[in-house]
């Protein structure tokens, strides 16, 4: 029987093969990569931008944002080139995977006060945010993104290629695509409390704009977090830090998986399974993690379908897989994205790896099979 | 299957109604946790809507609380959680970082009062200060859900052999540690570079003045410490050739009266007023 809060694992060693059907992608998977979903008649569909060529405006970048170091340290960059720098990261991502051809930056007039802002296609780019309910005195919001979403309401999604017409921008366009559930205006605001910089290496006590800005891009592309403190979907960064600027596989599978192009089945094996919990069923959003068996390292993570079930795509590799169920719900009997509390597992930079069961560090008590497994593996 | 669909009813209705969760964040200790909170209290989701801001440019998730124990501050009965994001008929505002709260579950909160409007509360680290409660099935023990798992508690012990628990702590024992960390002194750890604008000057005598300044950034100096951008600072500034030595003797952090060591020079030619320099705490 699985505990509340019971950290298990499927020890199981899995050769990935060159395996799977791109066709798939869209109509199976659901929380794959954590990104943002919107229900669509009861089916989970991740939400993505219809098209390749997207562009932020800078606001009033007339006005240098005065808590933005851009001269002290070694090799400081102007604030554009960091953020042109922070999107193309995403646009260039490298594992034969995403199709995004073009993210921009262009420089724009005070764009603080046009009508609502969040549903007008106009993308932003803020240092400037003074609303006290966005960022709240010390109370350690570094930066946010509001990613503004659509999604086809009057029935289930249809097969691969149906089109979806969409109505946005205030009522002035109208957006056709396959996907039937779409991004259409992401905003980004960078704390104008709290101190960047743009040189290599951060200055000690300022957050590295670069970090934060990539993190922030893979918002406003569509990702939500991610349970890996490598990754730059992680959550949370400190001052003096800029690991985030570069992309783990995580973050290249999950950009890719949102954006795909055609090699991406081809070059990515895959693990699934489902994750059950008894009398239950199928545990939601439970964490599941790969990690590689030959390095003990985690490579990327996911969460679990509604119905438990759940498909990682994985480079060629063996993989030891861990599953984090999350604490259920006495009253709901469900768990969802709000108890994604894995993250105790060893996700600190100074935490041992997840628990690999070669490296002889276990969390919890000892970790049993989950009951009903069904993995396959390819 | 009954189970399975009434399970993915409650489901479809929970993230149809709560906003979701993406940010940059600074990690925050538990100590830090309930530093900066305001309020820290115990309560169940009543209700929740979601609205356009007055000037519609924002929109914002409220989402209602019955308040059942007060572990910080004077909260009211019931309270109002603002976070920003949710759903209004197709359009969905997706903002990382923020919590769902689960209707009708209980949580324990750490909030701060919004400066906007102080009939709202604001959750203190996004999603790091809400532990939702549960029973455990087995034990009948009501234990919390660490939000960001041991990040919020500290590192977790490591080596060979070492047990951690899961994720997940009783509730018992989470109220001692948060009586722990209200209850602890506040120090500023020497080396704290603190970036202070000096808002007014006053006569104190020959060849001094009373500095009074303002904190421009928030701070995390460790982790049982947040210094807001905007906390009163306090010093005294003596004249000394062609500069002024100021010697910062106090730091109000969330009304706590909090002494310091920190000296900083400035030259002596124009007004103190509306500098804005780094004071390192000795």
């Amino acid at each position: 029987m699985l505990e509340a809060n019971r950290v298990f694992r499927v020890r199981r060693k899995v050769l990935v093969a060159l395996a799977g059907s791109l066709t798939l992608l869209g109509a199976v998977l659901a929380f794959a990569y954590t990104t943002f979903q919107n229900d669509v008649y009861g089916v989970p569909v991740p939400s993505l931008w219809p098209n390749a060529s997207l562009t932020w405006v800078l606001n009033n970048p007339g006005t240098p944002p005065g808590n933005v170091d851009t001269t002290d340290g070694t090799n400081p960059l102007p604030l554009k080139t960091v953020l042109m720098n922070s999107a193309n990261s995403w646009a260039a991502a490298s594992l034969n995977g995403q199709q995004l051809t073009n993210v921009s930056i262009t420089n724009g007039s005070d764009v603080t006060n046009l009508p609502n802002p969040q549903i007008d296609c106009t993308n932003v780019v803020s240092f400037n945010d003074n609303n006290p309910a966005d960022f709240p005195t010390g109370t350690a919001t570094v930066a946010f993104t509001t990613v503004s979403t659509d999604y086809f309401l009057n029935g289930p999604p249809g097969t691969p290629g149906t089109t979806y017409t969409f109505t946005e921008c205030n009522g002035l366009e109208t957006i056709t695509t396959t996907s039937p559930s779409i991004v259409f205006d992401a905003d980004i605001a960078f704390n104008p409390r709290a101190q960047f910089s743009t040189s290599t290496p951060p200055l000690s006590n300022d957050f590295d704009l670069q970090s934060v800005a990539t993190h922030e891009f893979g918002h406003a592309l569509g990702l939500d977090h991610s349970g890996i403190a490598h990754a730059v979907m992680f959550p949370a960064g400190d001052t003096g830090e800029n690991q985030q600027r570069t992309l783990s596989t995580d973050d290249l599978i999950a950009i890719s998986f949102l954006y795909p192009s055609s090699s991406f089945a081809s070059y990515l094996g895959t693990i699934s399974g489902q994750v059950t919990l008894p009398n239950i069923g199928g545990a939601y959003a439970a964490q599941v993690v790969a990690i590689d068996a030959s390095t003990g390292n985690v490579v990327l993570d996911s969460l679990a379908n509604a119905d438990g079930s759940y498909k990682l795509f994985v480079p060629p590799g063996s993989y030891n897989v861990l599953v984090l169920p999350l604490a259920r719900d006495d009253q709901h009997g469900i768990c969802s994205l709000s108890d994604f509390s894995g993250w105790t597992c060893g996700y600190d930079e100074s935490a041992p790896p997840c628990c690999d069961p070669g490296v002889g560090q276990c969390l919890g008590a000892p970790l049993a099979n989950p009951i009903n497994f069904t993995g396959k593996f390819f | 299957m009954k189970i399975r669909t009434q399970l993915f009813a409650v489901l479809v209705a929970v993230l149809m109604a709560a906003s979701a969760s993406a940010t940059t964040l600074v990690r925050m200790s538990l100590d830090q946790l309930a530093e900066a909170s305001t309020e820290i209290i115990r309560g169940h989701v009543v209700s929740q809507e979601t609205l356009w801001n007055p000037g519609h440019s924002r929109i914002y998730t409220y989402t209602t609380l019955a308040l059942e124990q007060t572990y910080k501050g004077n909260p009211p009965a019931t309270l109002v959680v603002q976070q920003p994001g949710g759903t209004i008929g197709k359009v969905r505002v997706f903002v990382a970082g923020t919590i769902q709260f689960h209707p009708q579950a209980g949580y324990v909160l750490f909030l701060e009062r919004s400066v906007a409007d102080p009939s709202k509360f604001l959750p203190v680290g996004m999603m790091q200060g809400a532990y939702r409660i549960y029973r455990d099935a087995k034990t009948q023990e009501e234990r919390l859900i660490l939000p960001l798992g041991y990040l919020t508690r500290g590192a977790p012990a490591s080596g060979a052999g070492s047990v951690i628990a899961g994720p997940a702590v009783p509730v018992r024992q989470f109220q001692r540690d948060v009586s722990a960390a209200l209850s602890g002194p506040l120090t500023i750890p020497r080396g704290t570079a603190i970036p202070v604008a000096i808002k007014s000057t006053q006569f104190a005598g020959m060849r001094h003045l009373d500095v009074k300044g303002r904190t421009t950034s928030d701070l995390f100096p460790n982790s049982g410490l947040v210094i807001p951008a905007g906390s009163a600072m306090s010093g005294m500034a003596e004249r000394i050739g062609d500069s002024w030595k100021i010697s910062w003797t106090e730091v109000s952090i969330r009304g706590k009266q909090v002494l310091l060591s920190a000296r900083s020079t400035e030259p002596a030619a124009g007004s103190l007023q509306g500098r804005v320099l780094v004071v390192s705490v000795r």
